[in-house]
């Protein structure tokens, strides 16, 4: 029993920094425009399908070439997204308009998907592929992969925000939009700057899962919802508290099918974001001031 | 001073921009309403330009048109199964149309896209059933979609022909609907009396997809097994999962000898992958994904190794008829044909032979000639129609060895 209540917490830390990773995203576009993407699962599958459909599979590069292939293409989409949709749409009568925007946006890229590389989903073979065993508890090496790299980006993104000067300009253009203006910052600048971040981290997290979702035009639907789950369980707008809130979730998750049938393990995340919604809105770590 | 400048400045940039932003909105509903409605009804155009191109090369002539309707998922969550759906009776109706088509008139086939979804669907029938044209629809092939438009498409008397393989199809008493592969109850059962005859499974583990499909199998194996007197732990799981470590872990802990997997392409390559990672170590059957090859590409090959697998159509199946199928479809459109493809070929031709029964393209002389249909072959078997108006019953059950399912038995059972 010890040794499955073990490999259930390693299993729910792993699943839970996916989790936390799409969250992270998230929160980067409403830190820094107010606005959510709901178009962003797509961008993640769109990244996968670009890094592996073309770059590998088709054009035969070696991955670590993809990778930064992969990261120049998403960076112009993601000045695309941010030029045709987020400036010209937020600040219209309400945010809503932008947001409807992004959801459309979603729906075109995945029909887009389907058209381009068909509807077949594939894998790529021998990619990050194989486990660690530490006694009698596995863990894949993806899985690892994926814990390392979202440290390293959280604490990155941190000490963007908080020390360099367009940082600080993000998160001012979040507070106050107009008084940004007025101190000088292009916000329209601003907003293309995090949007093609955002997308970058997109690409990131696409080029990860890929082992452990294969390329599918719905792959990343459901930790596009659970990402939003643990942003807002973790804190809302504070990075650190998104990891807080995806591994949290990811372990509780497992957890919840040790006493419920598993059918259920969905729903724990969901009823415990409605919970944390009704109770601690501000989340586990989230700072109150963060709330409007 | 400058500052003033600036300022107004801002303002005359501020409305010319509302101008940019009026057309942008516009645009993007333009967009919202292009995309609602392609999603909701469309693709649905005659594809009687091949056939047709084919036929002049041939240098027939018709007597009219008889149109058959296709509702598939050509968009929405699985978009392989309608492609190779649509490809299958496409073939087909080529092939007949080149032959002459059915009672001297030319086969033509008109699509609506289901998505593959439950409220879609009905618009999906609807439409096909509205055009009085229509004298039969092959699909929609998913057994909820059944459920959903099975309302309509007995008011309309419209007969149509299904992949839906749930046992639940057997209560909704609607005389309209054929089913063209082995009912779960029969491939479900088959699995469990593999695991309990030949493996000889004192306790069994059965992994299932809690949606129709999934449950509607683990229904049926936990009747046999409890008619045997075998003990089973049931774990679920819903479609779209990642992560199945709790499930497994269970199971591990129950120390099952077999495990038995009921689930969805998407979900048998993850429970593979998974089974594999977490050393599971056990014998396990699977519903008819794993023998697919679409399935098998997902999945690396230690970890499918000596799977089993209860399917009906499959392309190592050595019989001739399935091997100059699978010839002719890698020829026509380079890739190998699976059970969609396969299935609605096949469902193609008995629907052409039922129309050449009924001796006319009408709706309910259709729905009779199917309903007696008697020793028509097809490529995953024999078509005999029982009371339940379903039509194959039997089902080969394959092992997967260096990723080639390979057929050890073929299962038949009686027609009731």
């Amino acid at each position: 029993m010890m040794e499955s209540i073990l490999q259930l917490i390693v299993s729910g830390v792993a699943m839970g920094f996916i989790y936390a990773l799409v969250g992270i995203e998230y929160t980067l576009v409403w830190n820094s425009t107010g606005l959510l993407n709901f178009s962003h699962d797509k961008f993640i599958m769109l990244s996968a399908y670009i890094f592996a459909g073309t770059f590998v599979v088709k054009m035969g590069l070696p991955p670590a070439v993809g990778v930064i292939a992969s990261l120049l293409v998403m960076f112009i989409f993601g000045m695309l997204v941010a030029v045709g949709i987020f400036n010209p749409l937020r600040s219209m009568a309400s945010p809503i308009f932008a947001v409807m925007g992004t959801v459309v946006l979603g729906r075109i890229i995945s029909e887009m998907v389907r058209l381009i590389w068909g509807p077949i989903p594939f894998t790529l073979p021998n990619y990050l592929t194989g486990t660690y065993q530490l006694g009698n508890i596995i863990i894949g090496r993806v899985n690892v992969w994926i814990i390392v790299i979202s440290s390293l980006l959280v604490a990155a993104l941190q000490i963007f925000f908080k020390t360099t000067k367009t940082g600080k300009a993000m998160r001012c253009v979040q507070q106050n939009k107009k008084a940004a203006t007025l101190m000088g910052i292009d916000v329209s600048k601003n907003i293309v700057f995090t949007i093609v971040l955002s997308s970058l981290v997109c690409t990131v997290i696409g080029m990860l899962v890929i082992p452990l979702f294969t390329v599918d035009t719905s792959m990343a639907n459901m930790i596009g919802l659970k990402g939003f789950s643990s942003g807002v369980i973790g804190g809302f707008g504070y990075l650190p508290g998104v990891i807080a809130g995806g591994v949290f979730l990811g372990v509780l998750e497992n957890f919840s099918t040790i006493v419920l049938p598993a059918v259920y393990k969905d729903c724990v995340g969901f009823v415990l974001m409605i919970i944390f919604l009704l109770v601690r809105p501000s989340g586990i770590l989230g700072h109150r001031k963060n709330l409007r | 001073m400058k500052k003033v400048e600036t300022m107004s400045a801002h303002c005359a940039t501020t409305v010319n921009k509302s101008w940019f932003r009026k057309i942008t909105a516009l645009v993007m509903a333009l967009c919202l309403t292009f995309s609602y409605g392609c999603a909701g009804n469309s693709q649905s155009s005659g594809t009687s330009g091949s056939p047709s191109a084919s036929n002049a090369a041939a240098g027939k002539k018709f007597d009219g048109k008889i149109t058959i309707g296709v509702s598939a998922g050509i968009t929405g969550s699985i978009p392989m199964a309608g492609e190779r759906t649509l490809q299958g009776v496409k073939m087909a109706v080529e092939e007949i149309n080149a032959k002459g088509g059915v009672l001297g008139k030319e086969l033509v086939i008109e699509v609506a896209d289901d998505q593959s979804n439950q409220s879609v669907v009905i618009n999906a029938v609807n439409k096909l059933a509205s055009n009085p044209d229509v004298v039969a629809i092959i699909g929609p092939h998913l057994s909820g979609s059944v459920m959903a438009a099975s309302d309509t498409l007995k008011k309309a008397k419209v007969p149509f022909l299904s992949q839906g393989t749930s046992p639940k199809l057997r209560t909704i008493g609607n005389e309209y609907l054929f089913k063209i592969r082995p009912c779960d109850a029969i491939s479900a059962e088959v699995a469990a009396k593999y695991a309990v005859e030949d493996l000889g499974a004192k306790k069994v583990g059965i992994s299932y997809n809690n949606n129709d499909f999934g449950v509607g199998g683990k229904g049926v194996i936990e009747a046999y097994l409890t008619k045997v007197g075998i003990p089973f732990v049931s774990e679920g799981h819903n479609s779209g999962d990642k992560d199945l470590t709790g499930q497994i872990m269970k199971l591990k802990n129950e120390n099952v000898d077999a495990v038995i997997s009921w689930t969805d392409d998407a979900e048998s390559a993850l429970t593979a992958r998974q089974f594999y990672e977490l050393h599971l170590n056990k014998p396990v059957i699977t519903s008819t994904a794993t023998s697919t090859k679409q399935v098998l590409d997902l999945i690396d090959e230690k970890a499918v190794e000596g799977f089993y697998s209860v399917c009906d159509f499959v392309i190592t199946d050595p019989s001739a008829e399935v091997q100059d199928f699978a010839k002719r479809f890698q020829a026509k459109y380079g890739i190998a044909p699976d059970q969609y493809a396969g299935n609605n070929y096949s469902v193609t031709y008995l629907l052409a032979d039922a129309i050449t029964r009924a001796g006319k393209a009408d709706r309910e002389a259709i729905r009779e000639a199917l309903a007696s249909t008697k020793g028509v072959k097809g490529l995953s078997g024999t078509y005999n129609a029982d009371s339940n108006n379903e039509l194959i019953h039997e089902c080969k059950l394959v092992q997967i060895k260096s990723k080639v399912p390979q057929v050890i038995k073929t299962i038949s059972v009686d027609v009731k």
